[in-house]
């Protein structure tokens, strides 16, 4: 198992490119929560609009933990892919079905 | 790349995945889809756990409501803690493919206080609803929200004690293809952890507040 060796010019380089692309996707899922509690806190808007609301805002901010902070966009992610979202589906089944029988 | 290293690449059921440490050899890729593996599964589990709760958020038997329990201040220092701790872990793989084995140590450290702070309020959290009379036999709620909320708490708390675990465990090795997918799949866990909080304060404690 040999030390990683790293090139410190392109390590740079890389840094501060990636770094920031992290910072963006934290400072709007920061946002999207924001808006979900603010839309809570102040009753703004009424239950029927607000509930499909708040659930969009938690599906666009999983969609992007998944594909930005698990790298789901890298190349090769087929099989991740596959695996969550067949989860996904199985599981977004098992609440409807629950919704309706009990 | 030895060609021994090549072979086994070519071997592997993602052999597009780009070339990163954590994914240098058939193991670490392995691992890699392994810990998706899982958590496609995890994604069902706590599915059911959701179903089960919104069927009988409910049924109170005369204890307190959601209304009642629910205050938007906590739960959004948890959420911010959570978020944070997020990113905090990412950055731990950036400095991670980077190389750079002390920014591993220092923003894996920072994501294991974060959890450690996540998990005392969550604890101050159950014990403040305990005295409001909302435990896990009062009703089918209380089941149902400490079954779902509990869970994921468990969850935090293995998840603070493998990443403790490994960052002691790799403090003289340091990088290596061995350890850098160790890092790597701890860190989707941590994400994971994220993503189902996410829906617990949208679902469970925001949905819970408009009734």
């Amino acid at each position: 198992m040999a030390q990683v060796q790293t090139n410190p010019s392109t390590s740079t380089e890389k840094k501060s490119k990636g770094a920031s692309k992290y910072l963006i996707s934290f400072a709007i899922m920061l946002t999207l929560t924001a808006i979900s509690f603010i839309a809570v806190g102040t009753g703004a808007m009424p239950v029927g609009v607000l509930i499909p609301v708040l659930l969009s805002l938690a599906m666009i901010q999983v969609l992007m933990q998944l594909f930005n902070f698990m790298h789901l966009s890298d190349k090769g992610s087929g099989f991740p892919i596959l695996f969550i979202f067949t989860g996904l589906f199985a599981g977004i089944l098992a609440v409807i079905a629950m919704l309706y029988l009990l | 790349m030895s060609v021994e290293i090549e072979k086994n690449l070519k071997l592997s059921v993602a052999p597009e995945m780009p070339a990163h440490l954590e994914t240098s050899t058939l193991e670490g890729r392995n691992k890699i889809l392994g810990l998706w593996f899982f958590l496609g599964a995890e994604v069902v589990m706590f599915a059911c756990m959701f179903g089960v709760y919104l069927a009988l958020r409910n049924s109170t038997a005369g204890g307190p409501t959601t209304q009642d329990l629910y205050e938007i201040p906590l739960v959004a220092i948890m959420t911010t803690i959570l978020l944070v701790s997020s990113l905090t872990s990412v950055l731990g793989i950036h400095e991670m493919r980077k190389g750079n084995f002390r920014g591993v140590q220092l923003w894996f450290g920072v994501t294991v206080l974060l959890g450690a702070a996540f998990l005392s309020l969550e604890i101050y959290e159950f014990f403040h609803y305990v005295d409001m009379g909302h435990t896990f036999t009062s009703s089918a709620f209380g089941t149902a929200f400490y079954t779902l909320v509990g869970t994921h708490g468990a969850h935090v708390l293995f998840g603070v004690l493998w990443i403790s675990g490994l960052l002691y465990n790799t403090r003289k090795e340091g990088l290596t293809d061995f350890t850098a997918p160790k890092f790597y799949v701890a860190s989707l866990y941590w994400h994971f952890i994220d993503v189902v909080w996410v829906f617990i304060f949208t679902v469970v404690y925001l949905m819970g507040m408009v009734g």
